[in-house]
C-alpha cells in the first residue's frame, strides 16, 4: 500500500468542549482511511462519533492531534471554506435541503464557489441527480419529495463536486427501513462506480454491516475495528446463526454455498439480492 | 413568562421596540414643539402687560395683521383707555437662524417694559440699529454684548440681554419700532396695538367700545390672539399627521413581529392548548406579549422625544421657534397610542394561535411551514420571501408607507413649486424676482420704484409686479388674494369666463373654484377685512392657485395688506430671452434688494419651498427611519429563521461574501417592491388629498420621473442597508453550531 493510498490520517486527536466543565469528545484518535474504503463509525450517544466526522470535515477544530486529508494538515490549510468545498462532500442527518430551492438547485449549491458557468453547473447537477435516479424531479421543491428522495438528492449534492471523501453523519437516521437500504445501496454504488471514500455515522447495524469496516467509538476513543471482508459473507453468518435464516435455507445449500458467487462484476446477483430480502426478516 | 418570551427573541424584540418608540418619539416631540409654539404665542400677547390685543379683522396670523400707527392715537384717546403700544414683529434670517424673530418697540412705551434687562443697556429712543436680544438667543447664538447681528443686510449691534419668561421673546431679539419699520417696510404701520386700560375698567366694556367704532378691527383680551384657533388646528394637526405616519410603520413592525413569534411557537402553543390551556389564554399570553413591547417602547419613544425636543431646543438654527412645551396629557395620549398600537397590532397575530388546532399545531415544521409547496418564478429569492408571506406583506406595506409618504409629500412640494412658477409668469416671462433676504414668501415686498427702473433697462421687454396675500373671512378661513394691475398685460392670463374683468374700485374679480365653492356668482359682495368688494367676473387660469383667489386692482391690495406702493413679485419679460444670465447679474448688482432668478430656478430661491423641502426631507427621514427599523427586524427574523439552512451552505463551502450577497439581494428585492408599491400608493394618497373641497385643488401635485427614481432608489438603499447587519450576522455564524441550531 503506497502512502497515495491513504486519504484519511489523525493522530492523537483530542477535542475538548466546554470552559469549565469539559467534556472530552475525542480522546486520543488515531485512525487511517484509505482512498475508496466506506467506513463506518458506530457508538452510543455521546461517544464522539459526530464530533471525529465533523473535525475530519474542517468543521471543527480538534484541541489538538494532527489531521492530515490528501496529505494535507488541516491545521495548515488557509482556506478551509475552499478546502472543503473542492475535496469533501456532506450528508447530514435530517436531509438539510434548503426548502426554498429545487432539487436542482439544491444540488448545484456546492458548484457555486467554483469556476464554472451556471450552464455547466446545471448540468453537473442533472447529471449527479439522473446517477442517483432522480432525473425527473429536478423541478421539485423539498416538500414535494418524499423522505427517501430528499436524501438522495442529499447524496446527489455531497457528490456534485466530485469529493475524494464524502462524509455522511446518519445518512439514515431518519428514515424507514426500507428508505435507509435504498440510501445505502445508492452510497455503495457511487462508491463502487465512483471510487469516491464514504465516512458514515450510523446507529444502525444493517447499515454498518455493509461497509468495508466499522469502528466503534466509546468516550472518545476507537474501541473496537471490525473489518468486513465481504458484507454477503457476513450476512450470509449472521443468516445461518437465526432460526428463521436456517429455516429459509433449509435445502438450499447450492445458493449459498460460496460467498463470493453472489457477486459478479462487483454488481450482486440475483442470489444477493434474495439473500438481502431475507434479510430484513430476520 | 411574557418577558421571557420577549428576552427569548432580543434582537427582535430590541428592534421592535426601537420602532414603536421612534413613532412615540415622533408624537411626544411633535406635539410638544407644536404645543411650545403655540403656548408662545400665548405668552408673547400676555407678558407684555396689555389688558387688550388690537389686530386687523380677518388676518389669518398677527404677522399679516397691519393696522396704521396713527390709530393707536385715536385709540389712546378712547374712555377708558391709559395706554398704547404699537408693536412690529418678524421673522428674518440672519446668518445662521432662518427663522430669527424680531419685535419692534416703542423704546417710550409701556410694552418695551417687559423686556427686563439681565446684561447690557436697553433701547433708547436715540438707538439706531441697536438690538436687545434674549438670553437663549444669546446662549444658541453664542452673542454677547457687543457683537453684531446682520438682517437684511444690516448690521445691527447687540447692546442688552433680557428675559421675559415668554420662550419666542427670549429665543428672539428687539429692536427700536423705527427701525422694524423700516427693515420690514412697515413705515408708518404696526402689527398689533396693545392696550392698556385705566386701573378698574372692565376689559369687554372697552373692547366692545373699540369694536364698534372701528368694524374693520379685531380686538381680544390679552392672553389670546383673535385667529389663534386656526393656527392652533393647522400646527396640532400636522404634528398629529406626522406622527401618525410614523405610528402606522410602527404599529405594522409590532404586528409583524408578533406574528413571526407565534409562527415560531406554533408548536409550543399547540402543547398548551393540548394539555387544556383555552383559547382566551393563548390570545391573552400573545396580546399581553406585544401591549408589555408597546409600553416598553412608548416609554422609551417618551425619553427619547424629550431628548429631540431638547436638541432642536439648543441649536441656534431651530431654537427659536422650536421650544418643546410638555405636558401630562401629551405623554398619556402619547401612551394611548403606544398601547393601543400593541393592542391592535397583537390582536390579529394573537387570534391567529388561539385559532390554531392543537394536534395541527404540534405537527408543524418550521421548515415545511408557510407555503414553499408552489414553484414561484424567480428562483430561491422570491420563494424565500413568499415563505412568510403574511411577514413579507406587513414589510412591503410598512416600507410602501415610508415611501408614499416622500412620493405624495415630494409630489406635493413640486406641486407647489410648479404653481407658484405659473402664478408669477405663465411661462411668459424669463427672470422672476421677489425680495431678498425674507424668510417666507408672505413678507416680499419690492418698491414700485425698482420696477420702473428695471422697465427702464434696455434689455427689459416689459416687467409687471403683483400682490399676494391670505386673509381670513367669514366665509374661509384661509382666502388668498392677488392685487393685479387692472391695465398691465399680467392680468390677461386670467380669463374671464363670465361677467367681466376690474375696471372700477371695490371690484373684485374670482376664481371659478373658489366661486364654485362659496357658491358666489357675479353681482355679489364679499367683504375683505372690513372693506366690501362686489364681485365683476369669475376667471379661470389653470392655475389651481389661482382658481381659487380673489383678484383685485393693485392699489386696492395695497391699503388692504399694508403694501402702499410695493409689490410682491415681479415677472421681468426680456427682448432677447438668450441674455438672461448677464441681466440677472447685472439686476442682482444694480439692486440688491430684491432675488432675481431665471423662471426655470425660481421655485429653488423662494423661501417658503425651501422649507417645504426641507419639512418634506424631515417627514421623509422619519418615515425611511421607522421603515427601515422594521425592514431591519423582518430580515433579521428571517434570516434567524434560516440559521440551519445557512450551517448547511456554509459546510457545502458557500464563501461568507455570497451568503451576505444572498440575503442583501432578498431585502433589496422586498424594498424595491415596497418602493413601488409605496409610489402607487402614495399617488393614490395624492389623488386623494385633492378631492377635498377648494384646498385640494390648491395641492395639485406633481410626479416627476425624479422623484419617482428616488423614491425607488432610496427604498432599495433601505433594503440594502437595513439587511447589511443581519447579513453579516448570518455570514459570521460558525457552520457547525448552525447546524445544530433548533
Amino acid at each position: 500500500m503506497s502512502e497515495n493510498d491513504v486519504i484519511v490520517e489523525t493522530r492523537d486527536l483530542v477535542k475538548i468542549y466546554g470552559d469549565g466543565e469539559e467534556i472530552r469528545a475525542l480522546d486520543g484518535v488515531s485512525l487511517t482511511v484509505r482512498r475508496g474504503e466506506f467506513v463506518s463509525i458506530m457508538g452510543p450517544s455521546g461517544s464522539g462519533k459526530s464530533t471525529l466526522l465533523y473535525v475530519l470535515g474542517a468543521l471543527a477544530r480538534p484541541t489538538s492531534g494532527q489531521v492530515l486529508v490528501n496529505d494535507q494538515d488541516l491545521a495548515k490549510v488557509k482556506n478551509l471554506d475552499r478546502f472543503r468545498n473542492e475535496t469533501m462532500g456532506f450528508v447530514f442527518q435530517l436531509h438539510n435541503l434548503i426548502p426554498t430551492m429545487t432539487a436542482l438547485e439544491n444540488v448545484e449549491v456546492p458548484l457555486h464557489e467554483q469556476k464554472m458557468s451556471g450552464k455547466e453547473r446545471r448540468g453537473r447537477a442533472r447529471d449527479v441527480l439522473e446517477l442517483v435516479g432522480l432525473g425527473d424531479r429536478l423541478p421539485h421543491l423539498p416538500n414535494q419529495l418524499s423522505g427517501g428522495q430528499c436524501q438522495r438528492v442529499a447524496v446527489a449534492r455531497s457528490l456534485v463536486n466530485q469529493p475524494s471523501l464524502v462524509l455522511a453523519d446518519e445518512p439514515t437516521g431518519e428514515l424507514d427501513s426500507e428508505n435507509s437500504k435504498e440510501i445505502v445501496d445508492l452510497m455503495h454504488d457511487m462508491n463502487h462506480r465512483l471510487g469516491t471514500t464514504f465516512l458514515v455515522v450510523t446507529h444502525d447495524p444493517a447499515v454498518a454491516r455493509r461497509t468495508d469496516r466499522i469502528l466503534i467509538m466509546g468516550d472518545g476513543r476507537i474501541v473496537r475495528e471490525d473489518i468486513i471482508k465481504d458484507p454477503y459473507t457476513e450476512d450470509l453468518r449472521i443468516l445461518k446463526e437465526s432460526p428463521l435464516g436456517q429455516a429459509v435455507l433449509e435445502g438450499r445449500e447450492d445458493l449459498v454455498l460460496d460467498g463470493v458467487a453472489l457477486f459478479h462484476e462487483g454488481q450482486p446477483t440475483e442470489a444477493a439480492r434474495l439473500l438481502r430480502e431475507l434479510l430484513q426478516h430476520v | 413568562m411574557i418577558l421571557r418570551n420577549l428576552w427569548r427573541r432580543r434582537t427582535r424584540t430590541i428592534l421592535t421596540l426601537v420602532a414603536v418608540s421612534l413613532g412615540v418619539a415622533a408624537i411626544v416631540s411633535l406635539v410638544a414643539i407644536g404645543n411650545g409654539l403655540i403656548a408662545g404665542y400665548t405668552e408673547l400677547w400676555s407678558s407684555s402687560g396689555a389688558d387688550l390685543t388690537v389686530s386687523q379683522a380677518d388676518a389669518i396670523d398677527p404677522q399679516v395683521s397691519v393696522l396704521d400707527e396713527s390709530l393707536g392715537e385715536e385709540l389712546a384717546n378712547l374712555p377708558g383707555v391709559d395706554s398704547v403700544s404699537g408693536m412690529v414683529y418678524g421673522e428674518v434670517t440672519t446668518e445662521s437662524v432662518p427663522y430669527f424673530l424680531v419685535f419692534g418697540h416703542d423704546p417710550n412705551e409701556f410694552s418695551i417694559e417687559h423686556f427686563k434687562l439681565i446684561e447690557g443697556e436697553g433701547l433708547s429712543s436715540r438707538s439706531r440699529h441697536e438690538i436687545i436680544i434674549g438670553k437663549a438667543a444669546a446662549d444658541s447664538l453664542n452673542r454677547g454684548i457687543g457683537d453684531t447681528i446682520i438682517m437684511y443686510d444690516s448690521a445691527y449691534r447687540i447692546v442688552g440681554i433680557y428675559e421675559t419668561g415668554a420662550g419666542l421673546e427670549d429665543a428672539g431679539g428687539a429692536i427700536t419700532l423705527r427701525d422694524a419699520q423700516a427693515m420690514l417696510k412697515k413705515s408708518r404701520q404696526v402689527n398689533i396695538l396693545q392696550v392698556q386700560l385705566d386701573q378698574g375698567e372692565d376689559a369687554d366694556e372697552v373692547r366692545e367700545r373699540i369694536e364698534r367704532r372701528f368694524p374693520d378691527l379685531a380686538v381680544t383680551k390679552s392672553g389670546e390672539y383673535a385667529n389663534q384657533e386656526l393656527l392652533i388646528q393647522t400646527v396640532g394637526g400636522f404634528a398629529w399627521g406626522i406622527s401618525l405616519l410614523a405610528i402606522l410603520i410602527g404599529g405594522l413592525t409590532m404586528m409583524n413581529t408578533v406574528l413571526m413569534s407565534i409562527f415560531e411557537r406554533t408548536r409550543e402553543i399547540g402543547l398548551l392548548r393540548a394539555l387544556g390551556w383555552r383559547r382566551g389564554r393563548v390570545l391573552r399570553m400573545i396580546l399581553m406579549e406585544s401591549i408589555v413591547l408597546s409600553v416598553m417602547g412608548g416609554l422609551l419613544g417618551a425619553v427619547l422625544g424629550i431628548g429631540v425636543v431638547k436638541l432642536f431646543g439648543s441649536i441656534p438654527a431651530t431654537a427659536g421657534l422650536m421650544q418643546g412645551k410638555f405636558s401630562v396629557s401629551l405623554f398619556v395620549q402619547a401612551f394611548v397610542v403606544a398601547v393601543g398600537l400593541g393592542a391592535i397590532g397583537g390582536l390579529y397575530p394573537a387570534w391567529r394561535a388561539s385559532q390554531l388546532d392543537p394536534l395541527l399545531a404540534m405537527q408543524y415544521d418550521a421548515d415545511r411551514g408557510g407555503s414553499g409547496s408552489r414553484r414561484w418564478p424567480g428562483g430561491m429569492i422570491v420563494r424565500n420571501l413568499m415563505r412568510r408571506r403574511t411577514r413579507s406583506v406587513l414589510t412591503l406595506v410598512g416600507i410602501g408607507i415610508a415611501i408614499a409618504a416622500i412620493v405624495a409629500l415630494g409630489g406635493l412640494a413640486e406641486g407647489l413649486g410648479e404653481q407658484i412658477t405659473g402664478m408669477i409668469g405663465g411661462g411668459q416671462v424669463d427672470l422672476m424676482a421677489i425680495e431678498a433676504n425674507i424668510s417666507d414668501m408672505q413678507y416680499t415686498a419690492i418698491d414700485e420704484r425698482v420696477a420702473k427702473k428695471i422697465a427702464a433697462m434696455p434689455e427689459v421687454e416689459s416687467v409687471s409686479g403683483f400682490l399676494l396675500g391670505v386673509m381670513a373671512t367669514e366665509d374661509t378661513p384661509m382666502l388668498i388674494l392677488y392685487g393685479h394691475n387692472p391695465h398691465g398685460y399680467a392680468i390677461r392670463r386670467f380669463r374671464i369666463v363670465e361677467g367681466e374683468g376690474l375696471s372700477a374700485n371695490r371690484q373684485a374679480i374670482m376664481g371659478r373654484l373658489l366661486a364654485d365653492s362659496l357658491n358666489t356668482e357675479v353681482g355679489q359682495t364679499i367683504s375683505l377685512a372690513g372693506s366690501r368688494y362686489r364681485i365683476v367676473g369669475v376667471y379661470e387660469t389653470g392655475v389651481p392657485f389661482e382658481d381659487i383667489a380673489i383678484v383685485i386692482s393693485l392699489r386696492e391690495a395695497q391699503a388692504l395688506l399694508g403694501r402702499p406702493r410695493q409689490v410682491g413679485f415681479l415677472g421681468i419679460e426680456l427682448r432677447d430671452p438668450r441674455q438672461a444670465d448677464s441681466v440677472l447679474r447685472e439686476m442682482e448688482e444694480r439692486f440688491p434688494e430684491i432675488s432675481v432668478s431665471k423662471t426655470a430656478e425660481f421655485t429653488e430661491s423662494v423661501p417658503d419651498l425651501r422649507t417645504t423641502d426641507a419639512m418634506v426631507g424631515a417627514i421623509s427621514f422619519l418615515a425611511v427611519l421607522v421603515g427601515g427599523v422594521g425592514m431591519m427586524n423582518t430580515v433579521f427574523m428571517s434570516v434567524f429563521e434560516r440559521t440551519r439552512e445557512i450551517g448547511v451552505l456554509r459546510a457545502l463551502g458557500w464563501r461568507k461574501a455570497r451568503v451576505l450577497g444572498m440575503i442583501v439581494r432578498e431585502a433589496i428585492l422586498l424594498g424595491g417592491l415596497g418602493g413601488l408599491a409605496g409610489i402607487l400608493l402614495g399617488v393614490g394618497f395624492g389623488r386623494l388629498l385633492m378631492t377635498i373641497p377648494l384646498f385640494g385643488a390648491m395641492l395639485e401635485p406633481r410626479y416627476s420621473p425624479e422623484l419617482m427614481l428616488r423614491a425607488l432608489v432610496l427604498a432599495l438603499v433601505l433594503g440594502a442597508i437595513a439587511s447589511l447587519y443581519p447579513a453579516w450576522w448570518a455570514s459570521r455564524l460558525d457552520p457547525l453550531e448552525a447546524l445544530r441550531y433548533e
